[in-house]
């Protein structure tokens, strides 16, 4: 056995326990609301329960903070179990029954334990940086850790990073742009893709209300030679910092017969196809790719530090639209 | 390395969590798996950008480059296949 598959071996491991303790939390949650009479001990047994299947999440908040410590561990778990007390955790999952009955207690009071956590990390940081402003030497030192401390990752992105993150954008489109003009998938989907993914992007037309919509309506009446040439055109007029062209199997595809066409090339794809038909390709295709994607620039990180630097730039992205979201 | 599946199991995590759908609580189970593993979080952060992607290149490209507006380059390309 390998590395890899001793690896997922364990996650899947890992994953069966979970499971087996969220079905056993449930299971109690509802004897306990079908046999009210034992309600305390009962609701002590399960607050129990749920401290422990949330202990990893909390040490998983805290350990990407400044505040990974056995003391921090013990009063974030006290914040969420005073939380759970309070009763107002288990009214809400009741109610967040309605919009989706399926929700289990264990995953809803996890994101409880989750967003205290958070709220002590915040409580913490606050605390912290008002410390550090009364003393100006202090903050003199520690410019680098507070600035991250103060979650404003939003003044770091404007004045450093904003580069950075230009740049990141420019070679993920590029590599984005490679495999759908690399593609051998079916040219229809590819074009559909095109037409309703990318070109809405390049003509900064996204607040469009459907873009298989906007797509559709100038696809209309155009064989599949004529719609290839115009988007390449339109694409390498509108976008300066690639240029694209379709590659071999694409222009292969489309000299192959398709039904009573000698060429899919000639087909008008706007006649061939109902537009109610075609919904899934885009979404189907733009997976494909993605996943193509994230799979070749992991392969590359392993030995090529420009394309590790590139995979930083997108956790540090990531971090910044969580931290955007919450505030 | 990370196989197909994974692959697919986080871009569908990364996927709803761009579009605030609820996960289910497998779903949770890997997130949590995401936010402990490193690989699996450098594959959701690279989702999570792709996903973006449309109003990163919006930030980045420069329109100001263009001689004419977008509605002028699509007529340009339709007037020039009418021609053809």
């Amino acid at each position: 056995m390998d590395a890899n598959e001793k690896k997922e071996l364990e996650r899947a491991e890992k994953r069966k326990k979970k499971k087996e303790m969220r079905d056993k939390i449930q299971e109690l949650y509802e004897q306990m609301e079908q046999n009210p009479g034992d309600r305390e001990a009962q609701k002590l047994e399960l607050i129990d329960l749920l401290e422990e299947f949330a202990k990893e999440t909390v040490w998983k908040c805290l350990n990407k903070s400044s505040f990974a410590n056995a003391e921090s561990f013990q009063q974030a778990l006290s914040e969420g179990r005073i939380e759970l007390l309070k009763g107002n955790v288990f009214d809400n999952y009741k109610k967040s029954l309605e919009k989706d009955p399926f929700n289990k207690l264990a995953v809803y009071v996890n994101g409880a334990y989750r967003n205290t956590t958070k709220d002590y990390i915040r409580k913490g940081n606050k605390h912290r940086n008002n410390c550090v402003s009364e003393n100006a030497q202090a903050e003199e030192d520690s410019r680098e850790n507070i600035r991250i401390e103060k979650e404003d990752y939003k003044v770091y992105m404007n004045q450093e990073a904003d580069e950075d993150m230009r740049s990141m954008s420019e070679e993920l489109v590029s590599r984005y742009m490679k495999l759908v003009m690399n593609s051998d998938e079916e040219p229809f989907q590819i074009i559909l893709l095109c037409y309703s993914k990318i070109l809405p992007v390049a003509l900064s037309e996204t607040n469009c209300l459907s873009a298989d919509g906007w797509a559709w309506k100038r696809m209309q009446g155009q064989t599949m030679f004529e719609l290839s040439d115009r988007f390449v055109m339109v694409f390498n007029s509108a976008v300066k910092m690639i240029q694209v062209a379709f590659g071999q199997p694409y222009k292969d595809n489309l000299e192959l017969p398709y039904e009573a066409y000698e060429k899919k090339g000639f087909v008008v794809l706007t006649d061939a196809f109902e537009q109610k038909n075609t919904k899934n390709w885009v979404t189907r295709l733009n997976k494909k790719i993605m996943i193509d994607l994230v799979s070749a620039v992991m392969r590359e990180a392993d030995t090529d530090a420009a394309v590790r630097k590139l995979v930083a730039e997108s956790r540090i992205y990531t971090e910044f639209v969580k931290k955007t979201k919450r505030n | 390395m990370l196989n197909k599946q994974e692959l697919e199991d986080i871009y569908t995590v990364a996927e709803k969590m761009k579009n605030d759908i609820s996960l289910t609580a497998e779903e949770h189970d890997l997130y949590d798996d995401i936010l402990d593993d490193d690989e699996y979080y450098d594959a959701f952060c690279l989702y999570t950008t792709l996903m973006d992607l449309p109003e990163l290149y919006e930030d980045a490209a420069s329109w100001k480059e263009m001689h004419c507006t977008k509605e002028e380059l699509m007529e340009k390309h339709l007037e020039k296949d009418k021609n053809l």
